[in-house]
């Protein structure tokens, strides 16, 4: 049976109210799709009835797992290839110009989801740090329990290492365990991982120089998106960078941001960065 | 003597899963499914192993399965499938498995080209035992997966 | 620009019609051959490909010895050499890497894969899809 239009606002609801993740009308096949292994392993014919005895018989353990599941996508391994390449050859040399050697880089991949992209920018300043004594720390977050879990492991399937990950990279920095690929530890000592939903008020931590949030904002309304803008500059340092999916601008939505061309990737940079770090609008 | 190694079934289960996956109809195709063990299925395509584990894999299914399997992979309606387009899918299909199973086996070891028979002959795999065996049902026609290892100690020479 | 062109290495021909789907719903022109031998003829016979996308295991001369051959060969250097195959072993993979070949693709694979590596080498924009 079909989802009725009861059970889909109800999934709606509940996605939104845990991630802030707007599902908008007709994306019922999402729904159907995504939630089908849930309802398999629960036994129940059909998604339709796996939500409704959840709208029945509440269950925190069950509503993690279906937020879960219509929250987390499929990613890759140096994902649209340009914002990497901006960051190992602008961004980095950027910041490391005027700054100590003692002084670690603090990056933030804000939605990690299983670990691609801090592990591949881990990889990128393995390359970049090799003949220097200069260290980096990358926290990686993300609203998944499940998403994060994977993550720390660090260990990948065939198919999810097939996905852009350059062979050269692959034989490094990875080693094979039966069917999978486990990240090395040189890669993975750099990363430490945190569940973390982008709408609470404090952020994880602060003093970052580099925030990758990419194909985040396109899920939240324009409120959240500004909410999510403004934490993220109170979390940046004052000459610091922010990396957004291609679809995605500050414009319209915090205006306190400037974007700088490099290629084909803009990357963001806040305006007046103290003001937004002491809480102030400008 | 040493316990030979074998690869795991859930392996098995998975690698084989990725093949179905990635190239006979992904989300939309109906699911692999564990199914009750039939006879020796119409087709066999199989592939042998040899170096530092010696065996075959043999990937199997009915006339049907292997049809639609080759019609999936070569873009060509059923009516139209020669018997070397079928021996050429189900052939390439075992070396995907195959070749993937080696890697979880020790190495270093070579992969043959796949020998495929279609019309139930049966297979003669000499001096070998089945080790794992993978039933399933796919479109509702039977496919399987198994696994036969060397019963001769070629790579030690240890006496028995 | 002219279109490029990609040469489709592998004895199956249903592996071949699946990359001729993938390589050639980004773009590029295609030309196949069933085993290394045949690939080097029409390399020889021209034109040269810009990337030959090749499986290991084949009769006749295999993947990897193409590839050595064609490194052996200064006049094709532009030819992008990726390896699409079953071989999953690290160590299978570094003799590839050290034989010459840009990329490595393990089979099976999602036509994603092979747009993004396509997109790693250079040869399509990072998002194409096939």
């Amino acid at each position: 049976m079909a989802l009725t239009a009861a059970e889909f606002d109800f999934v709606r609801r509940l996605v939104y109210r845990e991630s802030a993740i707007v599902l908008s009308p007709g994306k019922e096949y999402l729904v159907e799709a995504r939630l089908a292994p849930l309802t398999r392993e629960a036994a129940l014919p059909d998604v339709s009835a796996f939500v409704a005895k959840l709208m029945q018989s509440p269950d925190r353990t069950a509503e993690a797992r279906v937020v879960d599941a219509l929250t987390t996508n499929e990613t890759s391994w140096y994902r649209d290839g340009s914002p990497f390449e901006v960051f190992r050859s602008t961004v980095l040399p950027a910041i490391i110009a005027d700054r100590p050697v003692s002084q670690p880089v603090r990056i933030w991949s804000a939605a990690c989801s299983t670990g691609q992209e801090p592990y591949t920018l881990s990889m990128i300043l393995n390359e970049q740090f090799a003949a220097t004594s200069r260290s980096a720390e990358i926290l990686a977050t993300d609203l998944s329990d499940e998403a994060l879990a994977r993550a720390r492991a660090g260990r990948y399937s065939q198919l999810e290492i097939n996905r852009g990950l350059p062979a050269a990279m692959l034989v490094k920095h990875f080693r094979r365990e039966g069917i999978e690929w486990v990240v090395g530890d040189a890669i993975r000592s750099r990363v430490s991982f945190r569940k973390y939903n982008l709408t609470n008020p404090i952020p994880p931590s602060t003093g970052f120089d580099v925030v990758f949030l990419r194909n985040v904002l396109i899920y939240f309304d324009a409120e959240t998106r500004r909410g999510v803008l403004r934490r993220i500059r109170a979390a940046m340092r004052p000459d610091a960078w922010l990396f957004l999916g291609a679809a995605e601008t500050t414009i319209g939505i915090d205006e306190d941001w400037d974007r700088v061309v490099v290629g084909r990737t803009s990357v963001h940079r806040a305006r007046d960065p103290l003001a937004a770090a002491a809480g102030r609008r400008v | 003597m040493t316990t030979p190694v074998l690869p795991d079934t859930y392996d098995v289960e998975q690698i084989v899963g990725d093949v179905f996956g990635s190239f006979l109809g992904g989300d939309e195709a109906l699911p692999l499914l564990a199914a009750p063990s039939t006879g020796d299925p119409a087709v066999a395509a199989c592939v042998s192993i040899t170096g530092g584990w010696s065996g075959h894999v043999v990937f199997a299914c009915s006339l049907p399965a292997s049809r639609t399997a080759a019609a999936l992979l070569l873009l060509t309606p059923e009516d139209q499938l020669a018997d070397a387009d079928i021996a050429d899918a189900v052939g390439e299909l075992a070396n995907m498995i195959g070749g993937n199973i080696k890697s979880l086996l020790p190495g270093p070891s070579v992969l043959t080209l796949p020998l495929v028979n279609i019309g139930g002959a049966t297979l003669h795999l000499p001096s070998s035992a089945e080790a794992v065996r993978l039933d399933l049902t796919w479109q509702g026609e039977p496919v399987r997966v198994s696994v036969w290892a060397s019963t001769t100690d070629t790579q030690e020479g240890t006496a028995r | 620009m002219s279109q490029m062109l990609a040469l489709v290495v592998d004895d199956s021909r249903a592996m071949r019609m699946v990359l001729r789907r993938i390589v050639g719903g980004l773009g590029f022109d295609v030309v196949e051959a069933a085993n290394g031998q045949e690939a080097m003829e029409a390399v020889e016979a021209g034109p040269i490909p810009d990337i030959a996308l090749v499986d290991w295991n084949m009769p006749v001369m295999d993947g990897l010895e193409f590839v050595t051959a064609v490194r052996s060969r200064p006049e094709l250097r532009g030819v992008t050499l990726m390896m699409v195959t079953t071989e999953s072993e690290h160590g299978q993979i570094v003799r590839a890497l050290a034989a010459g070949a840009h990329e490595y693709v393990i089979k099976p694979f999602t036509p994603d894969a092979i747009a993004e590596k396509l997109a790693l080498l250079g040869l399509v924009p990072a998002g194409s899809a096939p």
